[in-house]
């Protein structure tokens, strides 16, 4: 099942060889440690460019189970969370 | 059996169901299910590619959504992301180059690599394939089929002869045993028409074509008769050629439509929309053209093709439109539903360093407003501007039909040569 979110969240990135990673982020409040990072690519917007992050957070118990879409956007820096994406 | 002293060593690769692949790499709980990547959030359009486990319903790339779903109705059906794709094939072709350069991108799941200069840097052939599978694998977590071979054709063909990620080599020698008994639709290039026409010659399988007199084939074929005899017997020379990507011989876009529709005013719209995106795409790469080809599918997907050429190259959206509406308002069999209609312009030349001022050019604030809204697209985006026309809502009731109406305006300085 495929949730649309569209909402801005916090995001705590790393920055490594050139290498962007979403390392955790908070969405209503609870936050997300990402477990991994699944995909990530890119597209343009114009002069400005969209980081995508297809990652799985750890569960509360440590679990593997829904799929996050973050973006990350040049135009305005700000990081958004698109979709969550559940398994039926 | 191997390659001869003197042989290129040229490797196809082939990813296996690529954007369903992506798909499933992006989203574990796809791993192991059926599916199926499709071209249009409408669900209308066509299936892009099929998951192998969605293959085993019989599902194929290009059949309808419909058709699709009809066989394989608990599949996974995900609407595609053009920039996901390519964004992991760019990827892709920087995995290649790091083994040679010479590297000849074919579409945006194959290309071509000549490894023949690489032998010494990173060993025998299917070495350097199992290194760059790894080293995909590894990187994307994708998997590919690779031919090798001493030319394109036969890396081709043995690409396609173990799959999902295979690795086969295919010299020269092998061609009899391995190539000639299989139907001679299987050989690249043969196209369904072209195995109509030998299959009724009784060229059945392709050493049959192998084996074929020259004359024979020429009389039916023409020049392409001997070309096809050479393929048939692995007989290639075209070099991998790393600039190929860039030589542009058309640009195209083609919309299906979220229902049939035979209503002229929406159909105008969408060639309009059409023409928008295809001289955009011409601007951005410093091209104009010719030659302006309507594509019309009809509901009961007959489709048609049909071509106009004008003098004057062109790059602004009003003339393409000009002439695209003009080929639909003769060609459309009228009240006839359309599934799909499509805007391509070739006969291209490149004008990166090229400008030829005309004097009076009446459409010259027409081309500066252009030159106005292409820099606010590149600045902000594609959706960031467009025009009120292409804003208004679904198709009306059915409207005014072709010819009856005022012709839409533009390009006055285009002639015809039919």
């Amino acid at each position: 099942m495929v949730e649309v979110i569209e909402e801005p969240i916090d995001v705590v990135a790393s920055f490594r060889r050139g290498l962007m990673r979403p390392a955790l982020f908070t969405w209503q409040k609870r936050r997300y440690n990402v477990r991994a990072i699944t995909l990530a690519w890119k597209e343009n917007d114009g002069q400005f460019r969209r980081y995508y992050f297809a990652v799985v957070p750890a569960g509360p118990d440590g679990d593997m189970r829904d799929l996050y879409e973050l973006v990350f956007s040049t135009r305005d820096l700000t990081w958004r969370l698109l979709k969550v994406y559940s398994p039926d | 059996m191997g390659m001869a002293r003197g042989d290129r060593i040229i490797l196809h690769v082939d990813m296996n169901a690529f954007f369903a692949a992506v798909e499933q790499q992006a989203n574990p709980a796809l791993r192991g299910k059926p599916v199926l990547v499709y071209g249009n959030p409408d669900r209308r359009g066509v299936i892009a590619t099929a998951s192998y486990e969605a293959r085993k319903y019989g599902v194929r790339a290009g059949m309808s959504t419909w058709e699709a779903r009809q066989r394989c109705p608990h599949g996974i059906y995900i609407e595609g992301n053009p920039a996901k794709y390519i964004d992991v094939s760019l990827r892709l072709l920087v995995i290649y180059r790091s083994f040679t350069p010479l590297v000849e991108p074919f579409s945006i799941d194959e290309a071509f690599l000549d490894v023949t200069g690489c032998t010494g840097l990173f060993g025998e052939p299917a070495g350097i394939a199992r290194a760059i599978k790894a080293l995909m694998r590894e990187e994307t977590g994708l998997t590919c089929s690779i031919g090798i071979a001493p030319n394109k054709l036969l890396a081709k063909m043995a690409s396609s002869l173990q799959k999902p990620d295979g690795l086969v080599s295919l010299w020269a020698e092998d061609v009899p045993q391995v190539l000639w008994p299989l139907p001679v639709g299987k050989l690249y290039g043969v196209g369904e028409k072209t195995e109509q026409h030998l299959v009724a010659m009784g060229i059945t399988t392709i050493g049959d074509l192998a084996a074929a007199p020259i004359p024979l084939l020429r009389a039916r074929f023409g020049v392409v008769g001997e070309a096809l005899r050479n393929m048939a017997r692995g007989i290639a020379s075209s070099p991998v050629d790393p600039q190929s990507a860039l030589t542009v011989k058309s640009m195209g876009h083609e919309i299906t439509l979220p229902e049939d529709s035979d209503n002229p005013e929406y159909l105008r719209r969408i060639i309009l929309q059409l023409a928008d995106q295809v001289a955009r795409r011409l601007r951005a790469d410093h091209y104009q053209g010719k030659t302006v080809t309507l594509k019309i599918r009809y509901h009961d997907f007959r489709t048609i093709t049909r071509a106009r050429t004008v003098q004057t190259y062109l790059d602004l959206a009003e003339d393409l439109y000009r002439l695209g509406w003009e080929l639909f308002s003769e060609h459309w069999t009228p009240w006839q539903k359309i599934r799909l209609v499509g805007l391509t312009v070739s006969n291209l030349t490149n004008t990166a360093h090229l400008y030829q001022p005309t004097l009076f050019d009446p459409r010259e604030r027409l081309k500066v407003l252009t030159a106005a809204v292409d820099g606010i697209r590149d600045k902000y985006g594609e959706g960031a501007v467009t025009r009120a026309r292409l804003l208004l809502g679904p198709p009306p009731a059915k409207g005014v039909p072709p010819g009856k109406e005022a012709p839409p305006g533009g390009a006055n300085n285009c002639r015809e040569r039919r």
